[in-house]
């Protein structure tokens, strides 16, 4: 396991294994996360990597058969100690997801709910102020500054996912956590996206889940290979792509898996 | 051995002739070609039912709609105006009728029981869908299900037996029974029983439907607010809530509509006198006894047998099929504008 890492560790999991009713979904997966990193999570359907995402801003808390064993902690905190306040885990660890899901309101609303929410004080300018900021910070600014009153729904897939990213920059998290993001998307809206990513690295950090393995090995600093539920290998992206230990992440990597 | 056997045939023959593809198959088509045509006409003559209660309501109100022309609505004294029709000779009938408190009586009982179903039933719905335990769901839902198939009649007696009598012993004072006394008597059959009666029984439709809608909202936009760090609580206010108005419009539109025609349970618990409670006297208005137009229709239904009471009857009826017209166009159109304006 990868334990020399240059910097802060944002996200740590130990030995972390769950269960959706009696099936296990995740079996003792141990890894750290370096703050201000890309880590991508590869793996066939199934392998548990979106469970694993999940678990970390506790998102699957929704399912009611979902169950939890190990340790996760943000910045050294137990995100599932009984005394958690799980809004304020969510507040800083948010979620990107696969399909494009922009609240049915304006452009403007979508950028603006969270932060009204966190902060009914913030009116006016100052919220107006956020809202472009955000937009600019996701990059699409320039394609919806005509078009804030309009629905978030009549944007096409690649703005709507940036709307989506743009609505949780603005309440500013730590961590963002993306579940897929480009799979619904043009190979331009695609580029656009990643491009972001990169981009956002220098303020936050980023996980994220991808089929796209070409994707993966673009923009991630470090990745890491499930399969079956467990994490079989994780590592700088430079050093899997090249030289993987295992023989299954290589057999995966070059296609041969089966 | 069969006889068949020896007579000479060409092989194609046999097959055309007991092929049993071709019989399946023209069996079929008779039989769907049969069906068809016969839903089709079960439509159109459900559809003319329809149509000829329209007609036959409209023709046997007409008399005493002519006869006292927009008065029906604005009058009143509907009581003692029947009883004038019914004890009337044949060779000069009355034909006066006032039905403004029957009007009034059924916008007040709808709309006080609209006031407590609605935050009632969407709270019971929001805890259905969004907060209740899973072992704890399907009592509470079958419990819902099972009050929406009582009979009215026995919310009814509940109502006489339960609520009238708490009404008279704990809110109806010697001192208001006085001061009331030329209006009408207060015994606790009234608005207000009408109004806890009539909310009980269509809370269950409203939460069906309410809990329903709030269903069908995509988990992805719960999930969305969510992952921004909103509480569940203000996640349901601020995007379930919105996301499921439409059903939740739709739902206590057709709740209303119950109320509205709902005759026996209200004839049973609201005083069933012509009264219209005046919001002038104060709290003492949710204690006055009224009646409705369709408690209406069954209780004056001895008058029928007098041309001008049957009229009069039907033309409370016809108010209620417009009323319900109405209704279902409002319902059609409030769907209409929220998904140009929704999305």
């Amino acid at each position: 396991m990868l334990n020399t890492v240059n910097g802060k560790t944002k996200l740590h999991a130990r030995e972390l294994s769950a269960w959706y009713g009696r099936t296990p979904a995740l079996k003792k997966v141990s890894v750290t996360i370096p703050a201000n990193s890309i880590v991508g999570l590869i793996g066939p359907s199934g392998c548990g990597k979106s469970t694993f995402l999940r678990c970390l801003n506790r998102m699957n808390d929704l399912i009611r058969s979902f169950k939890l064993e190990g340790k996760i902690t943000l910045d050294e905190k137990d995100i599932y100690a009984p005394d958690t306040d799980i809004v304020l885990i969510r507040r800083k660890v948010g979620m990107v997801f696969q399909q494009p899901n922009p609240f049915p309101m304006s452009v403007f609303d979508n950028v603006a709910f969270g932060v009204r929410e966190h902060n009914r004080g913030v009116n006016g300018k100052k919220l107006e102020n956020i809202v472009v900021n955000s937009l600019k910070q996701a990059n699409l600014w320039d394609e919806v500054k005509d078009k804030l009153p309009q629905s978030g729904l009549s944007l096409s897939g690649g703005q709507q996912q940036r709307l989506c990213i743009a609505r949780l920059l603005a309440v500013k998290p730590e961590v963002i956590l993306l579940d897929e993001p480009c799979s619904a998307l043009d190979p331009l809206s695609t580029g656009k996206i990643e491009e972001l990513l990169l981009e956002l690295k220098k303020s936050y950090t980023i996980v994220v889940v991808t089929h796209n393995l070409g994707q993966a090995f673009r923009i991630s600093d470090y990745i890491g290979f499930f399969l079956l539920g467990q994490l079989v290998e994780f590592g700088p992206a430079a050093e899997l792509a090249v030289k993987p230990k295992e023989k299954v992440t290589a057999d995966y990597i070059s296609g041969h898996f089966g | 051995m069969n006889h068949l056997d020896s007579v000479p045939v060409k092989e194609e023959e046999v097959k055309v002739i007991v092929n049993p593809k071709v019989f399946l198959v023209s069996r079929q088509s008779v039989k769907e070609f049969l069906i068809e045509k016969g839903l089709f006409l079960f439509t159109i003559l459900s559809s003319i039912l329809i149509f000829f209660v329209f007609i036959f309501v409209a023709k046997e109100a007409w008399p005493v709609l002519k006869a006292n022309g927009l008065a029906f609505v604005y009058t009143g004294g509907w009581d003692q105006d029947f009883y004038r029709a019914w004890v009337a000779t044949a060779k000069e009938p009355s034909w006066r009728f006032g039905a403004l408190p029957l009007i009034s009586g059924t916008i007040f009982t709808t709309l006080g029981a609209l006031c407590f179903t609605v935050p009632l039933g969407l709270g019971c719905a929001i805890f259905l869908v969004e907060v209740c335990p899973p072992w704890f769901f399907k009592p509470v839902e079958s419990t819902v299900r099972l009050l929406s198939a009582i009979p009215s009649v026995i919310y009814g007696l509940v109502g006489l037996l339960v609520v009238v009598p708490w009404i008279d012993r704990h809110l109806v004072t010697n001192e208001m029974a006085l001061r009331m006394a030329k209006v009408a008597a207060l015994d606790g059959t009234s608005l207000l029983a009408g109004i806890l009666v009539l909310g009980m029984m269509i809370v269950p439709i409203f939460v069906a439907l309410a809990a329903d809608a709030l269903r069908v909202v995509p988990k992805v936009y719960k999930e969305g607010s969510l992952a921004l760090g909103v509480s569940h609580w203000r996640t349901i206010i601020k995007i379930m809530l919105p996301g499921a108005k439409k059903g939740i419009i739709a739902g206590a539109i057709l709740a209303t509509g119950r109320a509205i025609g709902e005759a026996i349970a209200l004839s049973m618990v609201s005083g069933s006198v012509a009264n219209i409670p005046n919001p002038g006297h104060g709290l003492v208005f949710f204690l006055e006894p009224l009646r409705t137009l369709a408690s209406t229709v069954v209780d004056n239904a001895e008058g029928m047998g007098v041309p001008t009471c049957e009229s009069a009857l039907f033309a409370c009826g016809a108010f209620l099929l417009v009323s319900c017209v109405i209704l279902s166009f409002f319902a059609r159109w409030v769907a209409r504008t929220q998904k140009q304006g929704g999305s």
